[in-house]
This record gives structure tokens, sequence and C-alpha cells, in this order.
């Protein structure tokens, strides 16, 4: 621990002021609202799209048979990448004790809520008739079916669902004790009475901090195992089924991996322009961007040890259509992505091992961009190359992309900043009572 | 009664030493009905104004068990008696899959009761409580350490109390009114 977590010597109130002026100030700089309004009209898109979808049927996006999933899966297993490092960084780095993540940890955490509610979104619109989306509950309805158990979709629905139920209980209950500082800060009668009801009447009792700190130790170390198991599960929907290219046991601890490289490009996609803007440089300082970019580092390597192990494996196997998928994804007709999907997530990796970029923010935030590019495309080789060329010459069949499709990766990207924008506009950003906790801490 | 009922004597301190070290003092001379209320979790706290480890772990466990095996229990259900479906022989409890929901319902069953036991177990959500009413308690900048006497302390002798609380470095103290 060479740079410090906390810059200054900020006293408690100084904290509180600090972290809790961004929600409570009157009016925020006219930038931020230009960049809301850009967001904005780019979530109107995606509402547009959603809706063409609906009316239009599913064969407005680019999809075929034997090209059946596209875009949207490949969105789905991209969100709900992202959004593991919200809770790697909240969960297991708590149990660590890694005091680093205190001041990262909260948005970090809004990171994952709403990526991964942009993820569960997508399997359902991709069905043919969400409407019925709910016949995945096992409702006691009488003249409905069960769910198949068996199947990947039911587990993936169980797997989402349940990480976004989590985060979220996990995510609120750290923010009782902030809200209940925001409540005492208002200075208007609606604000107080706002955060008032939200902080669900927190007044810091001794007792009620025990059980919290109790509580939210356990939330923690059940939300570990979580980070693993929703990757995990997700990429059961590929392995379990013996298309070549994802009929493989290395990927549910690759998809993991990528999950937290794509996540952590994420967190700093968000925390670099955050820290700028807000002036939250005290808060967080090089060690975070350091100490976030090793984690970015080891999981990157990792990916790129999954990468290898994919086309040695199908070498290896001596299957002839593995052969031929590991060749077809590297100069078939979607060759392009591969190249630049190892460009950007193997090539950019190693500019990580110089501590000068590591802790230098706009250059990481470049890279991060470039990574999540890079993750989008990983997905993209993996869906796609796999399913226009499988065993049967006869039912290749490319597949093109439509406006819909565009409409609804970036519409998505553009709701995903606007819910992330107004969290930033009306919640603590950083957590106040854990960086105020941190610097008794530091100062002892 | 002509004495306007209290509830206890609020005592400010501006660090989280001072009010550890007058939660000591309180404790040695044999008040029992104590509270603190702080910013933030101080470690050695709980311990002195003796608060009850929760058993919330316990009931989260419970609370596990119940919805792993409640799940796996539905599957078997389903499957096996309210809707067999014969599939090339396929075994009809298929363990290893139904693992999955297992899993997952397990953890959001233990999850839920770890969240709600939390608020329960501290009487949240509860808008009002008589601290509030006090006009130095605030959590607004994190710099202030309450400590509370309850006026039900068999040791609870006002006048004095005020004193020792001054003695032990308080910066506020106030009576606090239902």
């Amino acid at each position: 621990m060479s740079e410090p977590v906390l810059i200054g010597r900020p006293s408690d109130a100084e904290i509180a002021a600090r972290i809790a002026s961004v929600p409570l100030r009157g009016r925020l700089p006219r930038y931020f609202w230009l960049a809301f309004l850009v967001l904005f009209v780019v979530a109107l898109g995606f509402l547009f799209s959603i809706t063409w979808l609906l009316v239009e049927g599913i064969g407005t996006i680019g999809l075929n048979i034997p090209a059946a999933w596209g875009f949207m899966i490949v969105n789905t297993v991209w969100w709900i990448g992202i959004g593991h490092a919200g809770t790697l960084i909240s969960a297991v780095l708590v149990l660590l004790s890694q005091n680093w993540r205190n001041s990262i940890n909260r948005f970090a955490e809004a990171m994952t809520l709403l990526a991964a509610s942009m993820a569960g979104l997508f399997p359902i619109l991709h069905l043919g008739r969400p409407r019925y989306f709910y016949w995945l509950l096992p409702l006691p309805v009488t003249h409905m079916p069960w769910p198949q158990w068996r199947s990947p979709l039911v587990w993936d629905f169980f797997a989402i669902a349940t990480y976004i139920l989590v985060s979220l209980m996990f995510w609120y209950m750290g923010l009782v004790p902030d809200l209940a500082v925001l409540r005492d800060r208002a200075t208007t009668r609606g604000k107080q009475v706002v955060y008032g009801l939200l902080a669900l009447g927190w007044r810091g009792s001794v007792h009620h901090w025990s059980r919290f700190e109790r509580a939210y130790f356990l939330i923690a170390a059940l939300a570990t195992p979580l980070v693993v198991s929703v990757h995990s599960v997700v990429s059961l929907d590929f392995t379990s089924a013996i298309v070549p290219g994802y009929h493989s046991t290395i990927f549910p601890p690759y998809f993991v991996a990528g999950a937290l490289y794509s996540g952590f490009a994420m967190v700093f996609t968000i925390a670099v322009p955050l820290r700028q803007f807000f002036g939250f440089e005290q808060f967080i300082t090089e060690k975070h961007l350091d100490a976030g970019a090793k984690v970015m580092l080891a999981s990157g390597a990792l990916v790129a040890f999954g990468y290898i192990s994919e086309a040695f494996f199908s070498w290896y196997s001596g299957d002839e259509f593995e052969r031929f998928m590991m060749w077809n994804r590297a100069f078939g007709s979607y060759g392009w992505t591969f190249w630049i999907m190892l460009a950007c997530n193997v090539g950019t990796l190693q500019l990580l091992w110089f501590k000068r970029v590591r802790t230098n923010a706009w250059l990481l935030f470049g890279l991060s961009i470039l990574i999540n590019i890079g993750m989008w495309l990983e997905r993209y080789v993996i869906v796609v190359t796999s399913l226009t060329k499988d065993f049967m010459p006869s039912a290749w069949r490319d597949v093109e992309p439509t406006w819909t499709d565009f409409g609804l990766l970036f519409g998505s990207l553009g709701m995903f900043f606007t819910l992330l924008f107004l969290f930033l506009r009306v919640l603590p950003a950083i957590t106040i009572f854990e960086v105020q906790e941190l610097r008794h801490e530091v100062a002892r | 009664m002509s004495e306007p009922r209290s509830t206890g004597l609020l005592a400010g301190f501006d660090s989280p030493e001072a009010l550890l070290a007058a939660a000591r003092k309180a404790r040695d001379r044999g008040l029992v009905s104590l509270d603190a209320f702080t910013p933030f979790p101080i470690k050695e706290l709980p311990e002195l104004i003796g608060v009850r480890p929760s058993r919330i772990r316990v009931w989260a466990f419970i609370g596990g068990v119940v919805g792993g095996l409640g799940i796996i229990g539905l599957q078997l259900y389903s499957t096996t008696i309210n809707y067999p479906i014969d599939v090339g022989g396929r075994p009809l409890a298929a363990f290893t899959a139904f693992l999955v929901p297992g899993f997952e319902c397990a953890t959001l069953g233990a999850a839920l009761v770890g969240f709600f036991g939390m608020f329960a177990g501290n009487g949240l959500p509860r808008l009002y409580h008589p601290v509030f009413n006090a006009q130095s308690f605030s959590l607004a900048n994190g710099d202030r350490f309450y400590l509370l006497v309850g006026a039900e302390d068999p040791g609870f002798d006002r006048g004095k109390l005020r004193r020792l609380l001054r003695s032990w470095h308080a910066v506020s103290i106030e009576d606090v009114t239902p």
C-alpha cells in the first residue's frame, strides 16, 4: 500500500459535505444536463427499438436459422458480464478487508444493478412471444405448464433474477445510513421527506450498527458465490448445446474471468469522469486506479488463456468440425471481428503491465472503452461464427444485423447511462459512512 | 407528574475516542440503560454498551435451507408427481439440473432473511424516535458521537449525570423528551 486510499486529511464533516453536495445541490452544471440530454435521446431510441420489435415481431432483428441467436444474446452476456464488477468490489473485497473498495463500491453496485437489469431485458425481448416470459416462473396456475427445469434458459432466469435481487438488497442496505445523512443535511422540506422516508428512520444506534454489520457481511458472503455462479450459469446456455465453438468445459471459468474484465473496464469508464467532474480525486485516488487495473490485468490474462485454450483444444480434439470452426473464426466471413477482439482484449491489456499506465486516469478510461468493445466482440464472435457455420454446409447462412439490432445495443447503453446519471443526481455516489470510517482507520 | 417525561440524557462527543472513554466510564459507574448513536460503526462500542450479538446468521441459514430445499422439492414434485414427461427414458428426477435453481434459491432465501431480518430486528422502519427531538442530534456531518443514558436506569440522577457527562468532555448535553 504505497499510495494513499484517501488524499489529504478531510474531516468527517468535509467528507459528508463533499459527497452529499452532489445530490443535495440545487443546480448541477450545464454540461451534466447536456450530457444527460444526449443520453436521454439515445434512451428514447432504445424504447423506440423495443416498441418496434414488439409490434413488428422478432423478424425485425438480424436473426435467421441457423443463427437464431444474434445481437440479443450477445448484449445479454455482455451486460451481465459488466454487472459482475460491482459485486466483486462490494462483496468479495469487503470480505478480504481491502479498504480501497470503500470509495468505489456504491456506484459500482449501482452499475451492477443497472447492467444486470439491461441484461435481463434482452432474453425476454428475444422470445418469440415476450408476453409469456413469466412462464419461466413456477407459478401455481393450473392452466399453465411447469417450467422446463432442465433448460439452461430457466437456470438463466433464476440466476439473473437472484443476482438482481441480492444486488438490490445489498445496495439498498448500504445506502440506508447514507440516506440518513442526506435526510439530516437536506434543507428543503421535500428532500427531507423523501430522504427521510427512504432512510427508514435510521438513527445510527449501536444496536443497529451491530446487527447491520453482521447482516451486511452475511449478504456479502452470499453474494460472493453469486459472482462466480451467475456467469457460469449464463455460459451453460452455450456449453450445453453441441454446436462446435461453444461445446466446451472451459466456458464457465472463462466467462467469469471475462465478466470481471469487462466489469472493471466499465467501472473505470464511470469512475474517471466521475472523479474529474465532481472533484472526487480525494476519494478515488491513484491507488484505486492501480488496484482496479491490476484486477483487470489478472482477469484479462485469464481471458487470453481462454482464447489460447479454445484454439488449442479445437486443434487437439482432432474433430473436423471443431478445427473448421476455429479456422472460420479467424479467417472466415466474420474474421475481422476476431482480430479486432484480439487487439482490444489481449493487445491493449499488455499496456497495463506498466504502472504509469495504471495510474493515468484518462489513459485507463480509453483502454477501458477499447476493452469493452473487445469484450462485446468476443461474445459476438462466439455466438455468430459458431452458429452461422455449424455442421452442414447446406444449412450455413450468414447474418446481417439490422438497424433495430443497433438501436437496441446503443439504446441500452443510452438507457444505462441515463439511469446512472439519475442515480448520481439523487443519491450519494460514494459511501459516506464508510469513507468516514476509513478516515478514522487511516488516522489511527 | 409535574416534571416533563424524559427518555434520558443525550450527550454528544466530538470523537469516537471520547465516546468510547465516556461509555467505559458510564459502564464502570454501573449505568446499564445505555445506547449510543454514531455516524459509522465503531468496533469496540457494542461490547461496552452491552449489545447482544444478533442471531441473524442462524435465521439466514434457515432461510437458505428453506429456499434451497423448497425449490428442489418443487422441481421433484413437478417432474415426478404432478406432470411427469418421459423423454427418451431420461430420468424424471434430474438432480444435476435441479441443483442450479436449488443453489440460486438457497442464496436468495438466505439473503432475503438477512435483509429483512436486519430491518425487522432493528425495529425499522420507524420514522419517529425520541432522539430525533433533541436539537443537538444530527447525523449530518458525521462528527458527533452520542451517548444516551436512559431515564429508566436505576442510577439515573439528572443533576449528577449532567456534571459527570460534562467532566467526560461531552460537547453537548440535552434532555430527550418523547
